[in-house]
């Protein structure tokens, strides 16, 4: 899938990527935490290819999956004490709530680029660089990432 | 910044009887027992606001501190403050536990579940005290402003404030002063020429021309013309405006020849012929050089019989330092591609602002019998109140058009003029006058305003409208026609208000701050706006409105700042950064900055994470950020632990308790006004006062259903009249929320968000009755009722058992 004039610009700024680059190639494994997730968006905005979406839905599940200690734990300590059954599921929230909106990620679209983790202020979005050989780098032309921390 | 007030010296609870009007259903013996405490002192008195009590608030206010913190224990802090305006004035800072109005006087006789009510209240106020910081916003630290536009309303702002003693900067982009009002000729209503000086000398109230006085001449007051604002940086009260001065290149050697103009080879900008020009003012023609268009070429200075052209074309950059900006960039004519529907660009078609400097030639071919036209159509709300084109109404169309319409029939008496309006809009100071001057005149209205303007094969343009006062279709084959056009935004008022930071409204002129008595302000402090740069207005509009701007002005570097406004603070240890305060801010009071090397930082976040940071001078005190702190990150004065302590406290001791969170603004008026007027509400209804609505999170609301609220409401301003802007979106936004996790997990807990302003005061009993009603309905049927009531949100459904 080509990159999109946005997501080219964002790629650019990334330190070894090569703007233009099909995706997965930029060597990274992009894993989630929803637990540590506050909703923010900042991983949907910094994302080049689309792959993380923020939707409208809202998951109490999320909410009670959060460390306590943290203020999400709190609202979640909160909502056990007066829990009379589990949250049945995720329900749709409008447009204008921002916060703990649930992010999805498609794991098909992501480059691998890193963009979402330099973003996530949390530490809810991680990822292991890929191991690729020095052949293969010479091979595509690119230089080895230094993308993904 | 101030010190945090602590209550070292504890409490002083000054317990009111209010003249024994509230012994009826409480009994201030238990009070007066169960409130003292180690750290509590209760003094009794059947009236605080009495003259022998007052003695003593006087002695206690002597005594500072020491006195400790000062709780009067009776009516709301409303009523209150203004029996005790006096010593409030002198510096007694008294709080409020409001067991008057809120208790006592809206509640039946049951004694002693009163007086229950009226100690929580009490001792929630004294055990959960918000957080006291006495401070003082910084004044603002520069006299000096900066009015940028030098229009109509510009001049007259920038007069205003000279002769109030501030020293002002007018800034003009072009090189005359006067603005618009100079390219029109005569105006409406007066029938003369446009813009007449404010005077700046001792005769006030005297007119003085534009064009034969010396311009402004007040010594508080520099005209910059030919200059640009580039960059504003600092803060409100202490602004840094960079400006960019063109070089003015024709000196005061000018004698006014002429020989420059017939000598330049090179076509100026926008149709004129030359790209040195003159214009008449300052009691002379002025000549300037259009930087853009000009070649250099040095034919000007070269024929200049004087000297006076000097080709130096370095700009210069300066620094102004101001205490506050006023916008006065004005507006200026809609684009003509709004109107190519209507013929705009073809021959025989022109706008209003085309016609008006034709006009001036025209009244030459007048002298000599001869019309330019024999049928000449004006038409109204050209591209205006039209939703795919310019929205509203430019207000000053109409009257633009009778105007021209009368001097028309003056010059062509043959002529035959007819103006096709949808309404004619003519509402200011004899502006109907002019109206049936028009028709005395023998214009020809038509009520119907055509889709489209053909051109026929000769080239004429072809109208088709619908006559509706006839109710006919006509047919006109005027051979010229005139688009009465609106008005939009001056480009630089944009540039302008973005870089003060200055929202726009939806129609994109500069946003006022409130529509209503705040009209010259804008949303950032320290900026102000005038004239049509917040909208199109007369030219009288524009000059009454500078001066209520320079009068605002004026007050903001007088006055003092803001007080006692105590700012929220974010704990950099729970902050990860997201941003949401940020957004949710309606001052931008929050930013993110780059955390500090080795403070502490919450699990999970990297090290170089930003934090948010609150600039204590914007703040105001709302607590929205608080509320949409995921993290809760962020301490207001009434901080999450003293809200939730207080709702527990309040809210207690009564069998499914109706909880009402109510706003300090339009609220508290309402509920003090029905309070006393003693309309009765149920004693299970306990209010918790905040500052906004926007204070409030879903966390406060999952509280009171942990408490067995059997129903909450939230009680604000009117829509969109919050008093922090957004603080009514803000909570219902958690209210949602609130709502859909209380039904998850298997409670019914109705939540209701009204809107309310002090004219509610008379139905907010009878309200607040049918609530605790509907609440106790069986519970199916209320959360029908309740579903739809709420209208926007019915997936309310699947409710468990309680």
């Amino acid at each position: 899938m080509p990159l999109s004039a946005r997501g080219r610009r964002i790629a650019g700024d990334l330190r070894g990527a090569t703007p233009g680059v099909s995706p997965g190639v930029l060597g990274c494994e992009v894993v989630r935490h929803d637990e540590l997730c506050v909703g923010c968006g900042r991983c949907v905005s910094a994302c080049p290819t689309g792959a993380m979406r923020q939707d409208e839905w809202f998951d109490p599940a999320q909410l009670f999956s959060a460390p306590a200690g943290t203020g999400r734990g709190a609202l979640a300590a909160a909502l056990r004490r007066i829990a009379r059954h589990q949250p049945s599921g995720p329900f749709r929230v409008p447009d204008r709530v921002r916060t703990f909106r649930r992010i999805l990620f498609s794991a098909d679209l992501c480059a691998g680029c890193g963009a979402c983790v330099r973003a996530c202020p949390t530490g809810a979005v991680e990822a292991s660089p890929v191991p690729v050989g020095d052949a293969e780098v010479a091979a595509r032309g690119l230089v080895p990432a230094g993308v993904g921390t | 910044m101030g010190d945090v007030v602590t209550a070292e010296a504890g409490t002083r609870a000054l317990l009111c009887e209010c003249a024994g009007t509230m012994g009826r259903n409480l009994d201030f013996d238990v009070l007066e027992r169960e409130l003292a405490a180690p750290a509590v002192t209760v003094e009794r008195r059947a009236m605080w606001c009495g003259r022998e009590a007052k003695g003593r608030l006087v002695e206690l206010l002597e005594l500072g501190d020491a006195a400790g913190r000062l709780l009067l224990v009776g009516c709301s802090s409303d009523f209150a403050a203004r029996r005790l305006q006096g010593l409030t004035d002198r510096g007694l800072r008294l709080e409020s536990a409001d067991i008057r109005e809120g208790c006592s006087w809206v509640h039946g006789d049951a004694r002693e579940a009163v007086t229950d009510k009226a100690l929580r209240i009490a001792e929630a106020a004294i055990r959960f005290p918000a957080r006291q910081q006495r401070r003082v916003a910084p004044r603002p630290s520069a006299n000096r402003v900066a009015v940028v536009g030098g229009g109509v309303a510009g001049a007259q702002a920038a007069v205003e404030l000279a002769r109030m003693g501030h020293p002002v900067d007018l800034l003009e982009r072009r090189p005359f002063i006067g603005g618009r009002a100079t390219a029109i000729g005569a105006v409406f209503p007066t029938g003369d020429c446009g813009p007449c000086l404010p005077a700046t000398a001792a005769q006030s109230g005297v007119r003085k021309c534009l064009y034969r006085n010396v311009a402004l001449d007040h010594p508080n007051l520099r005209i910059r013309r030919r200059t640009t604002v580039q960059s504003v940086s600092g803060r409100a009260g202490d602004f840094t405006v960079q400006v960019r001065g063109l070089p003015e290149m024709v000196g005061d050697e000018c004698i006014d020849c002429g020989l420059c103009e017939e000598a330049c080879p090179v076509p100026g900008p926008g149709g004129q012929p030359t790209a040195i020009a003159g214009e008449a003012y300052d009691g002379r023609v002025l000549r300037s050089i259009d930087l853009d268009s000009c070649t250099f070429c040095g034919a000007c200075a070269q024929v200049c019989p004087v000297d006076a052209i000097e080709l130096t074309p370095a700009a210069e950059l300066e620094e102004l330092h101001v205490g506050a900006v006023v916008i006065a960039t004005g507006c200026e004519p809609a684009p003509g591609h709004l109107v190519t529907h209507l013929g705009y660009g073809r021959s025989h078609v022109m706008t209003q602002v085309e016609l008006a400097k034709k006009l001036d030639s025209w009244q030459e071919q007048s002298w000599q019998g001869r019309a330019p036209a024999r049928h000449l159509v004006m038409i109204q709300c050209a591209g205006s109140r039209d939703q795919r084109r310019l929205p509203y109404c430019s207000r000053l169309c109409c009257m633009i058009a009778i105007k021209h319409a009368i001097r028309l029939r003056e010059l062509f008496p043959e002529m035959r003029v007819t103006i096709c309006f949808q309404e004619l809009r003519t509402p200011g100071a004899r502006d109907e006058t002019w109206y049936l001057a028009a028709r005395r005149a023998g214009v020809e209205f038509v009520r119907g305003s055509p889709a489209a303007v053909q051109i026929d094969g000769d080239g004429r343009p072809l109208i088709e409208l619908e006559d509706i006062g006839a109710a006919e279709l006509r047919r006109l084959r005027p051979d010229l026609v005139v688009l009465s056009t609106g008005l939009v935004p001056a480009e630089e008022s944009v540039e302008v208000a973005r870089l003060v930071g200055a929202p726009l409204d939806g129609d994109g002129f500069v946003a006022q701050l409130d529509a209503k008595n705040r009209t010259t302000e804008t949303r950032a402090d320290g900026v102000f706006v005038c004239g049509s740069a917040s909208g199109p207005k007369t030219i009288a509009e524009c000059i009454t409105d500078a001066a209520a701007a320079a009068a605002r002005v004026h007050d903001y570097l007088t006055s003092g700042g803001r007080q006692d406004v105590c700012a929220a603070t974010v704990d950099a240890a729970a902050c990860v950064g997201c941003g949401a305060c940020v957004d949710a801010c309606p001052f931008g009071a929050l930013g993110l900055v780059d955390r500090e090397a080795g403070t502490l930082r919450p699990a999970g976040v990297r090290p170089d994470a930003q934090v948010a940071v609150v600039d204590a001078d914007v703040c105001r005190g709302c607590g929205i950020c608080a509320a949409s702190c995921p993290e809760l990150a962020i301490t207001h004065a009434l901080d999450d632990e003293t809200l939730l302590s207080r709702l527990r406290l309040v809210a207690g001791g009564v069998e499914s308790p109706v909880v009402g969170f109510t706003c300090a603004e339009c609220a508290a008026a309402t509920f003090n006004l029905s309070g006393q007027r003693r309309d009765r509400y149920p004693e299970r209804v306990r209010l918790i006062e905040l500052p906004c609505l926007g204070r409030l999170s879903a966390l406060h609301l999952v509280e009171a259903a942990r408490l067995g609220a059997s129903g909450v409401f939230l009680a604000g301003c009117v829509e969109g009249r919050c008093h922090y802007q957004r603080g009514d979106t803000s909570a219902a936004e958690q209210v949602i929320l609130a709502r859909d996790l209380v039904t998850q997990m298997g409670r019914v807990m109705p939540i209701e968000q009204w809107h309310l302003c002090a004219v509610d005061h008379t139905g907010i009993g009878h309200r607040l009755r049918s609530f605790c009603d509907r609440v106790d309905e069986p519970q199916a049927g209320a959360t029908a009722r309740f579903a739809a009531a709420d209208g926007a949100r019915g997936s309310a459904s699947p409710v468990g058992t309680r």
